[in-house]
């Protein structure tokens, strides 16, 4: 009776664990890229996993950047005055709305906060092609200010992005070229 | 005891020989496929056997393959399966300056860990860049990491066994770390 139940667990532990890994493969996560550039006959494509970014990020050393933070909020409040992470903080816990519109002879710009994500708009006015997006989603930026009061924590960020749902992160139309940036779970992107 | 030593040694002997044998077959195979290209009045001859338009596989050998576009340019390509390089390169020996040995020690764990993260991807393109009609495409297929590149004049096609991928990592960092100059 002993036995059998050693053997049971066993083998139901077995089945939970290669379940479990299997599991943890088909989740992988893929950043996207693409970039086409149809007057020039010229298209981009990037594939690669995040687990890739977030193994690499922390070996990567390079003056202010290490183990995938970047120490840079300071030098920039003290060169521009903008407290990035007070702001951040501020906006986080408001309400979805439209809280930044910047009109200039060049551009329209517009940051809001809606359904989740962070959203930045700039509408180019000279070429009324020009149109670009980037959607971050919410807890991508959180976990990027998530670090110390000088940090950026990209790697933080890497790892929340693979844990949310497909996003597109950025998307630019400019007259004949496109970008898109994106995540998803397939290596060829959908 | 006597008896089951000799008929040890026999088997012994004759698995040498079997294996040398078999080892100076495939040598000499090998050497007749392994050739430059003969010119003639008719033009190159390719004498390789595997080239770009025959696709790469999901094979383990380590495959590249060369050619100029122009009437007479390079036809070349080889195949050696991975097996070889790896064995072979535990018994290369390298010396290096120091610098040059600290330079490549601090790349080791990033090549380590970027070959261990591929290794568990899917097949798949990791890298296409296409402009003008020319292309250099960077994928994983099977075992192995492709490298193709087609332009105007040359198409190089490259394909590397992951695990040879290793191998040469853990030998350059034995070797930088060890056998400087």
């Amino acid at each position: 009776m002993m036995r059998r139940s050693v053997l049971v667990v066993t083998t139901l532990s077995i089945f939970i664990l290669a379940v479990s890994v299997g599991a943890a493969s088909a989740a992988d996560r893929w950043l996207h890229v693409r970039v086409l550039e149809a007057g020039e006959d010229t298209r981009v494509n990037v594939n690669i996993p995040l687990s890739l970014i977030g193994q690499l990020l922390p070996l990567v050393q390079v003056d202010a950047f290490e183990g995938g933070r970047l120490q840079i909020l300071d030098e920039v409040l003290e060169d521009t005055g903008v407290d990035i992470r007070a702001m951040w903080e501020t906006l986080r816990g408001a309400q979805d709305g439209e809280y930044v519109t910047v009109e200039s002879g060049d551009e329209n710009v517009r940051i809001e906060k809606t359904e989740g994500f962070l959203m930045i708009h700039v509408d180019g006015k000279e070429d009324a092609a020009e149109k670009v997006l980037v959607r971050f989603p919410l807890e991508v930026v959180d976990a990027l200010f998530s670090g110390d009061e000088n940090t950026i924590d990209l790697l933080a960020a890497i790892q929340a992005l693979g844990r949310h749902s497909d996003a597109n992160l950025v998307s630019v139309q400019d007259g004949d070229t496109s970008v898109r940036i994106w995540v998803d779970d397939s290596m060829n992107g959908r | 005891m006597k008896s089951g030593l000799r008929a040890f040694l026999i088997l012994l002997l004759v698995g040498m020989i079997s294996l040398g044998s078999a080892a100076g077959a495939t040598g000499y195979l090998a050497y007749r496929k392994i050739a430059p290209i003969v010119r003639d009045d008719d033009g190159p001859k390719h004498l390789g056997f595997w080239d770009l338009g025959s696709g790469y596989g999901t094979g383990s050998s380590f495959l590249v393959a060369v050619r100029e576009k122009s009437d007479d340019g390079v036809d070349f390509s080889l195949r050696i399966p991975a097996l070889l390089i790896n064995v072979g390169l535990r018994f290369v020996s390298v010396s290096i300056p120091r610098e040059t040995a600290d330079e490549i020690q601090r790349f080791v764990p990033f090549l380590t860990t970027l070959a261990a993260e591929i290794t568990r991807c899917p097949d798949g393109d990791f890298v296409e860049i296409v402009k003008h009609g020319e292309t250099v495409r960077i994928s994983k297929r099977g075992n192995r990491i492709v490298v193709h590149i087609d332009t105007d004049e040359i198409a190089l096609g490259l394909a590397i066994p992951l695990s040879s991928f290793k191998t040469v990592i853990d030998k350059v960092a034995q070797t930088s770390s060890s056998n400087y100059a």
